[in-house]
C-alpha cells in the first residue's frame, strides 16, 4: 500500500465528514432552535429571534397542549395516519409487485395511469373531494381522510415498490414457482420480507405526509372532536398577530412521533438482506 | 275492572306526555361560523358574548365551529362553491359581501334594523353603510378597523431633533434624519401586499385626489385610473421608497417581524392599523409603549383631499344564509344584534377592539393609554375609504401586487394604473 | 418470466384494491376537477360554459409564464440537486461511515419539520436587513446595503427558494435511496475492492446502475412535486415580491381563493397536470435509453 494513496484516503475521509458535519449542523439548527424557542415568551422570541431563553417558560406547553386541543386531535392524528398507511402500504404492494413482475399489454398505461394522481395540486380537488365524501356521508368521518390519505398515497408507494421489486433476481421467484408455491404465497413469504427496507421507506414517507395534511382535514372535518393535529396547529396564527411560543411548543409535541417512527423504521431500511435469499 | 285500570294508566299517560312537551318550548338549531379563535384578539370576547348570548335565549341551539382566519377562507369558499354554505357566518366588508349577494346567498337585515330603530341609529355610519348592496343592508360591523395610522415613538424624535411630520417636506426630512442615524424611518411588512395598500396608499392616494375620484374611477364616469392625480399618488410612493423611507426587507418580511423593528426602538415609525393594538400592547416594551403616539399620514402640497382624514373600514360580521328558515333568521338577527349592541360594544374595550357605536365611550380609566389615545384619533379624524373595500376582488389582487412591483421597480405607476383602468368595464 | 405472463386473474386481484381506491377518490376528483376549467365560475353563483376561454387567457398571460419559468428553475434544482446529493448522502452513510445514524437522522429532519417552522427560521437568516448571514457577510467589509436580499430582490429570490428546497428534500432521497442500496449484494463491493476499484468507482460502476429503476422512480416523483411546489414558497414568499417567486401552484392558488376565479383556477391546475406528464414523459424516455446502454 502506497503511502500517497493512504494520505488521499485519510483526506477524502476528512472532507467528507467536514461536509457531512456541515449539512448536519444546518439540518439541526432548526429543530434545537425550535426546541429553544418553545421555552421563550412572544415578547422574546420577536424581540430576539435566536438567543437562548433566559428562564424556561413551561407553561407554553401547557397553554398549547390546550389552545391546540392536543389531547382529542394527537389520538385522531394517530389513528387516521396508522390506518391509512397500513392500506396504502398493502393496496400498493401488491399492486407494484404486479407492475415490476407480471407482464401484461396495459402495464404501461396502468404505470402512466398512476402517475396522474401525482400531477395535481391538492387544492384543486378540494371541492370534488368535498362532494363525493357529502355525498357518500363520509363528512366529519375520519374515513373520509383515511380513504384520501391511502388513495393520494398510493402513486409514489407504488412507485418505490416497483422500482424496488424490479431489481429482484427472477430466478428465486422462479424457483419458488417450480417448488410448487402459490403467487399469493410468494407475495406474502418472499417478496413482501425481502422488501423490508423500501416497506419501511413508504411507511415513513406516507406516515409523514398523513401526520402533517391540514388541506384535506380542513374540508372534511368540522367537529372538533374529529380533527387532527395540523388543524390545531393553526390557532397559534392569527389574523395579525402570531403565538409563535405556543406554535413552537406545539410543534414540539406534534413532532415527537414522527421522530420516534422515523428511528424505528430506520432499523428496518438499513438491515437489508442479510438472511440473504441473494446469497449463493 | 281491568279496562278501568287501562283507561287510568292511559289517561296519566297522555297527561305525563303533555306535561313533558309543554316543557320542551320549541328550540330552533342554527350553525355559526367564525374566525374568533386561538391568536385572534376577539377570541375571548367572542367566547364570553356567547356564553351570555346562550344564556339569555336557551331556546336556541347554536352549532359552533371556530375556524383560524387563514383557513377561514379557504373553508368558506370550498362549502360555497359545493352549496354548503352554514346558516350562519362571519363576512367581511364590501367585496366580500356584494360578491355573496350577486349570487344570492346573503338575507337582509333591513326587517330587524327597522324594528330596532335605536340600535340601527346607534352605529356609526361605516359601520353599516360597508355591508350594503342596493338599499339592502347584509350586516353590522363587529368594530371599526382604521387602517393608516402613524404611530411614532416620540423620544425617537425627540433624541435626534426631528419633529413629527404633518407634512409632506417634514416627513421626507425626518427619513433623511432617522436614515443618516441608521435608524429605520417607518417600519413596513408587506410581505401580504395588502398592508401597502390598506394602510399607507389608501390615504396618501385619497390625500392627492380626494375622496370622490376614486368612488367615480370605479363607477367609470368622470375620473379615471389612468388621470394624471393618480399616478402623483403613485409617485409619491415611489419617492418614499426611493428616499429609503422602509427598511430593506419591507416586501419580504409579514406585519409580526415588521412590528419587531419598532418594538426594538430600530424604527421611528410605522403605518399600521388598529389591528396591532393588542399585539402592541402585550408585547411591545414599557418605555416603546410609554412613547408611542397616534397620528394621520401627512399633508401632500397641491393635494385635493381632506389632510385631516384616515382610512377605514367596518369590521367583519356575522351574516345570514339566505336559505335560512325564518325561525332562523330570528335566532341570527338576535345575535346579530346582541354581538354589536351597547352593551357588546362596552366590552369591545377590554379586548382592544375599537367601537363601532356612536354612542358608547369607553371609560379611559379602564383601559391601556394606548387605547385611549386610538379613540381620541378616531374622534378626531373622520374616515375615507380604503381602495380593496372599494373594488372587486380582482381589482384588489391587481393594485396589491402592483403596488409591491412598482416598490420594487418592476413595474411603472402608468403601467398598474392602465392595468386598473383595464377592469372597468 | 413467463410463467408469470398470462395470469389474467392474479394480475387483476393484485391491482384492485389500488385500483379502486385510485379511481374513485383520486381520478374521479381530478376529472371532475379538469371539467370546471372549461367554465366561467366564481364559485359562488351558477357556472357559466366557456369553453376554451379560459385557457386562452392563461396562455395570454405574462404571470402565468413568469411562473411557469420559475416552476422550471425549481424542477431543474430539485432533480440535479436532491437526487444527486440524496444518493451521494445515501452511499456515504449506508452503514460504513461511522456515527452514519447519527447523520441519517440528521439530513431527515427537514422533512419532519413543519413548514410554518422550516419558512419562519429561513426567512429570518436570510433577511436582508437584519439577518445573520448578511451580519457574516457584512464582517468581510460589505455594507449593509451591498448584502444580496436573499428575498426581496426579484431576481436572487427564485433561487434562494430553489435553495432552500433543495436543502428540505435532500434526506428524502437519501432514505429512498438507501431503501434500494440495500438490494446490493455486499459481495459485490468486496469484490470489486479487492479488484482495487475506489469508493467512487464502486459507486458509479455497481450502485448506480444497479438502482437505476428508483432513480427513474425518483425522477418521476422529483418532477410531479416540484411542479406542485407550494407549501414553502407561500410561507416564505407568497410569490412575492411583484410574482418573482410565482410558481403554478400558487398562482392557482391565488387565482381560486383569493380572486374568486374558481374555472381558471381549474383550467391552471389541468395545464399544470398537462406539462407535468410531459416533462415526465421526456425524462423516462432519456432515462430509460440510459438503462438500456
Amino acid at each position: 500500500m502506497r503511502p500517497s494513496s493512504t494520505l488521499r484516503r485519510v483526506s477524502t475521509r476528512i472532507v467528507t465528514y467536514l461536509l457531512l458535519g456541515a449539512f448536519a449542523v444546518t439540518t439541526l439548527f432548526p429543530l434545537l432552535w425550535m426546541l429553544y424557542s418553545s421555552f421563550k415568551t412572544n415578547q422574546q422570541i420577536s424581540l430576539s429571534t435566536f438567543s437562548l431563553p433566559t428562564e424556561l417558560h413551561f407553561e407554553n406547553y401547557v397553554n398549547a397542549w390546550q389552545t391546540a386541543k392536543i389531547g382529542t386531535y394527537f389520538a385522531n392524528s394517530v389513528f387516521v395516519s396508522l390506518t391509512s398507511i397500513v392500506l396504502t402500504i398493502v393496496a400498493g404492494a401488491s399492486a407494484g409487485f404486479i407492475l415490476a413482475k407480471f407482464k401484461f399489454g396495459l402495464r404501461g398505461f396502468v404505470y402512466g395511469f398512476f402517475i396522474v394522481g401525482m400531477l395535481i395540486p391538492l387544492q384543486s380537488v378540494l371541492v370534488p373531494l368535498f362532494i363525493q365524501m357529502r355525498d357518500f356521508k363520509l363528512l366529519d368521518n375520519p374515513w373520509s381522510l383515511i380513504l384520501s390519505y391511502t388513495a393520494f398515497g398510493l402513486p409514489i408507494t407504488i412507485f418505490l415498490m416497483e422500482s424496488f421489486i424490479r431489481s429482484f433476481p427472477d430466478s428465486i421467484i422462479e424457483a419458488a414457482l417450480l417448488d410448487g408455491a402459490s403467487i399469493r404465497r410468494i407475495f406474502v413469504a418472499l417478496v413482501l420480507p425481502m422488501s423490508k427496507p423500501v416497506v419501511a421507506t413508504v411507511a415513513i414517507l406516507n406516515f409523514l405526509n398523513n401526520w402533517k395534511e391540514f388541506s384535506f382535514a380542513l374540508i372534511f372535518l368540522t367537529r372538533d372532536d374529529r380533527k387532527t393535529l395540523p388543524l390545531g396547529l393553526y390557532n397559534f396564527l392569527g389574523a395579525y398577530t402570531a403565538d409563535y411560543a405556543g406554535l413552537m411548543a406545539a410543534l414540539m409535541i406534534a413532532s415527537i412521533p414522527l421522530l420516534v417512527l422515523y428511528f424505528l423504521l430506520q432499523e428496518q431500511i438499513i438491515r437489508g438482506m442479510t438472511a440473504g435469499a441473494v446469497k449463493g | 275492572m281491568k279496562i278501568r285500570m287501562l283507561t287510568v294508566a292511559l289517561g296519566a299517560l297522555v297527561l305525563w306526555g303533555g306535561a313533558v312537551s309543554a316543557q320542551n318550548a320549541p328550540t330552533v338549531k342554527f350553525s355559526l361560523w367564525h374566525s374568533f379563535v386561538g391568536a385572534d384578539q376577539r377570541a375571548p370576547f367572542m367566547e364570553q358574548r356567547m356564553a351570555q348570548f346562550k344564556a339569555k335565549y336557551p331556546q336556541y341551539e347554536i352549532d359552533e365551529q371556530k375556524i383560524p382566519r387563514d383557513q377561514y377562507q379557504t373553508k368558506l369558499k370550498t362549502m360555497a362553491a359545493a352549496g354548503e354554505l352554514p346558516d350562519a357566518f362571519l363576512q367581511w366588508p364590501n367585496a366580500p359581501t356584494k360578491e355573496f349577494v350577486a349570487a344570492n346567498l346573503l338575507a337582509d337585515i333591513n326587517d330587524t334594523l327597522a324594528k330596532n330603530k335605536s340600535w340601527a341609529a346607534s352605529f356609526v355610519p361605516r359601520a353599516l353603510e360597508n355591508f350594503t348592496v342596493n338599499g339592502k343592508t347584509y350586516g353590522a360591523g363587529l368594530g371599526i378597523s382604521v387602517t393608516s395610522i402613524l404611530f411614532y415613538n416620540k423620544a425617537l424624535f425627540d433624541q435626534n431633533k426631528v419633529k413629527v411630520p404633518t407634512t409632506w417636506d417634514e416627513l421626507k426630512t425626518a427619513i433623511k434624519v432617522f436614515s443618516a442615524k441608521g435608524i429605520i424611518p417607518i417600519a413596513l411588512g408587506n410581505k401580504a401586499k395588502w398592508p401597502v395598500q390598506s394602510s399607507i396608499m389608501s390615504s396618501l392616494g385619497n390625500r392627492v385626489t380626494g375622496s370622490d375620484w376614486l368612488d367615480n374611477a370605479l363607477a367609470g364616469k368622470g375620473a379615471k385610473f389612468t388621470d394624471k392625480v393618480f399616478i402623483d399618488a403613485l409617485d409619491k410612493l415611489k419617492e418614499l421608497v426611493d428616499l429609503g423611507a422602509f427598511n430593506r426587507d419591507a416586501n419580504s418580511i409579514d406585519e409580526v417581524q415588521m412590528r419587531a423593528y419598532y418594538y426594538k426602538g430600530q424604527a421611528a415609525m410605522t403605518i399600521d392599523g388598529s389591528w396591532i393594538l393588542p399585539d402592541m400592547i402585550a408585547n411591545a416594551p414599557a418605555d416603546i409603549k410609554a412613547n408611542t403616539y397616534l397620528t394621520v399620514l401627512p399633508s401632500i402640497p397641491g393635494g385635493k383631499g381632506d389632510p385631516q382624514t384616515m382610512s377605514g373600514v367596518s369590521s367583519t360580521s356575522i351574516v345570514m344564509n339566505a336559505k335560512a328558515t325564518p325561525e332562523q333568521k330570528k335566532a341570527i338577527a338576535d345575535l346579530i344584534m346582541f354581538l354589536t349592541d351597547s352593551d357588546a360594544q362596552l366590552m369591545y374595550p377590554a379586548y382592544n377592539i375599537p367601537v363601532s357605536s356612536k354612542t358608547v365611550t369607553p371609560d379611559p380609566a379602564k383601559v391601556d393609554p394606548l387605547y385611549t389615545k386610538l379613540v381620541e384619533l378616531i374622534k378626531a379624524h373622520p374616515l375615507t375609504a380604503v381602495y380593496d373595500g372599494s373594488m372587486n376582488s380582482e381589482q384588489a389582487d391587481i393594485v396589491n401586487s402592483g403596488l409591491q412591483a412598482v416598490m420594487v421597480g418592476v413595474m411603472k405607476p402608468a403601467d398598474l394604473a392602465a392595468k386598473l383602468q383595464a377592469t372597468i368595464k | 418470466m413467463e410463467l408469470l405472463r398470462r395470469n389474467p386473474r392474479t394480475i387483476l386481484w393484485g391491482l384492485l384494491p389500488a385500483l379502486l381506491l385510485y379511481v374513485l377518490f383520486v381520478i374521479w376528483p381530478i376529472l371532475r376537477s379538469f371539467w370546471y376549467g372549461f367554465f366561467d365560475w366564481n364559485g359562488l353563483s351558477q357556472p357559466v360554459f366557456s369553453g376554451m376561454n379560459n385557457f386562452v387567457e392563461i396562455f395570454s398571460d405574462p404571470i402565468f409564464w413568469l411562473s411557469l419559468k420559475n416552476n422550471l428553475w425549481v424542477v431543474l434544482a430539485s432533480v440535479f440537486f436532491q437526487i444527486p446529493l440524496g444518493l451521494l448522502a445515501a452511499v456515504l452513510l449506508n452503514g460504513q461511515v461511522k456515527g452514519s445514524k447519527f447523520f441519517r437522522t440528521a439530513f431527515f429532519i427537514p422533512m419532519v419539520l413543519s413548514t410554518v417552522v422550516v419558512g419562519l427560521l429561513w426567512s429570518t437568516m436570510l433577511n436582508s436587513q437584519a439577518g445573520p448571514v448578511n451580519a457574516l457577510i457584512m464582517l468581510f467589509g460589505v455594507g449593509l446595503n451591498q448584502t444580496p436580499d436573499w428575498l426581496g430582490n426579484p431576481n436572487l429570490a427564485i433561487f434562494t427558494l430553489c435553495g432552500v428546497i433543495v436543502w428540505q428534500f435532500v434526506g428524502l432521497y437519501m432514505i429512498i435511496f438507501l431503501a434500494a442500496l440495500q438490494g446490493i449484494p455486499d459481495e459485490l463491493l468486496e469484490a470489486a475492492a479487492i479488484d482495487g476499484a475506489t469508493p467512487f468507482d464502486q459507486m458509479v460502476r455497481i450502485q448506480l446502475p444497479m438502482v437505476w429503476p428508483t432513480v427513474i422512480a425518483s425522477v418521476v416523483l422529483c418532477i410531479s412535486g416540484s411542479m406542485r411546489s407550494f407549501d414553502l414558497i407561500f410561507v416564505m414568499t407568497q410569490g412575492g415580491p411583484a410574482n418573482a417567486t410565482e410558481v403554478m401552484a400558487t398562482y392557482m392558488y391565488n387565482k381560486t381563493f383569493a380572486v374568486s376565479q374558481y374555472g381558471y383556477g381549474s383550467a391552471v391546475s389541468l395545464v399544470i397536470s398537462v406539462i407535468s406528464f410531459g416533462l415526465i414523459l421526456v425524462s423516462r424516455f432519456g432515462l430509460s435509453r440510459k438503462e438500456e446502454e
